[in-house]
């Protein structure tokens, strides 16, 4: 999946995630086919980008739950020494957590 | 020892200095925006809300052109300055006297450091019950290195050698190697600049503290809400920030937020979500 400028988009393009507006409500969902109906729409709407299914998105193979643990443990270490000044706030640890599990995520899915 | 000629030198740059822009994305969008013909007030926000410097010089054109200055908000600035007055303010050759001699990825990466903490600082005050000053916060997240900017465009030399300090050994704070090349800190260097600039009070007060808020008399909330933002951009590697270590935070900045620890792996999943949105349209 990738976030494609709404100027970029073309109809057919089937949207990866669903399309939300500033306060968070969500004016299309995922794996809509997109139209020129839904690409106005967008565009009264002002949204900027939209999350777009490419077809490398199909071939992604799901690691197994080891792998994935590997995969986390890896990144936790890329992220200890950054964060060596704050493993004492409860706060920023979770966080840490959050952005381990994100970054984890996006070496798997892109 | 920084002498005191160094500091009248920095003192003099910055209040002879003319508004400047740096090479990034967002800037080489509103030219080509320009160059085609479809710059227009809407498409010109979107991207100049983007970018730190140049929401400065709008905001700091707007304040100039209104009897009792500082505007707080980019929106009411695009709205006083009008279509026009954009257009020459960031017409080609501006672009073309500004960066013959610079190149846009040596400031790519800082540029979406400022971006995401912006971003970021939205997002956490979107999150408290402070949500209705989420748009104050993203220009004061946008701008708070706005300092950095001046001391990379009109302190070369020195800016090298502080890289070098901190490179050399992460442990030295950024702060402490710009107090002994310059004899002052980024967050000094920007306040003098965005007073300069006719900014906020507020931003003014983000600037100056958000490395150290509990320094700060005035505006602690939204110091705390960058301050934590720029903790978060450096760990979601959001560009790349002059300083490597996350700060810690002071116990009374958590209590003061009130955020729902539950929602923590919501707002790191939103921020992605919004910073990926905002930066779609790099090449």
């Amino acid at each position: 999946m990738k976030y494609i400028v709404l100027e970029k988009v073309k109809e057919g393009m089937i949207t990866a995630k669903d399309l939300l507006s500033d306060k968070g409500k969500i004016l299309l969902k995922k794996n809509v086919v997109l139209d020129e109906f839904y690409l106005n729409f967008a565009r009264k709407q002002g949204i900027e980008s939209i999350c777009i299914k490419e077809d490398s998105d199909e071939k992604i193979k799901e690691p197994s739950n080891m792998e994935k643990l590997i995969l986390k443990q890896e990144v936790k270490n890329e992220y200890k020494e950054m964060f060596r000044m704050t493993t004492s706030d409860q706060n920023m640890t979770i966080f840490l957590d959050a952005i381990i599990e994100n970054e984890v995520r996006k070496r798997i899915y892109g | 020892m920084v002498n005191q000629n160094k500091m009248l030198e920095i003192t003099h740059i910055i209040e002879k200095c003319e508004p400047f822009l740096s090479l990034n994305s967002a800037f080489i969008e509103i030219n080509s925006l320009l160059k085609n013909s479809k710059f227009n007030k809407e498409n010109g926000f979107r991207y100049i809300a983007k970018d730190p410097l140049m929401t400065c010089i709008v905001l700091s054109k707007a304040a100039n052109s209104v009897d009792n200055g500082r505007i707080l908000t980019l929106k009411k600035a695009v709205e006083i300055l009008g279509e026009d007055s954009l257009k020459n303010i960031f017409s080609q050759q501006i672009m073309q006297e500004t960066f013959l001699d610079s190149r846009k990825d040596e400031n790519e990466d800082f540029w979406l450091h400022n971006l995401g903490v912006g971003i970021i600082s939205k997002i956490i005050c979107e999150n408290t019950i402070y949500s209705s000053k989420a748009d104050e916060l993203y220009f004061a997240g946008l701008l708070h290195d706005l300092g950095s900017y001046v001391i990379k465009k009109y302190f070369k030399n020195d800016y090298q050698i502080i890289q070098e300090i901190v490179g050399k050994d992460p442990n030295k704070r950024l702060l402490l190697a710009e107090k002994k090349v310059l004899g002052v800190t980024h967050q000094e260097i920007g306040t003098f600049y965005a007073t300069k600039m006719n900014l906020p009070k507020s931003i003014i007060n983000v600037i100056r503290h958000h490395h150290y808020v509990d320094s700060s008399m005035d505006d602690k909330q939204n110091i705390a809400i960058v301050m934590v933002a720029n903790n978060l951009a450096k760990g979601m590697k959001f560009g790349k920030s002059d300083n490597f270590y996350l700060e810690p935070i002071p116990d009374w900045v958590w209590r003061y937020l009130q955020l729902d620890q539950t929602m923590y792996y919501q707002i790191i999943s939103d921020i992605q979500d919004k910073f990926d949105i905002a930066t779609a349209f790099i090449k």
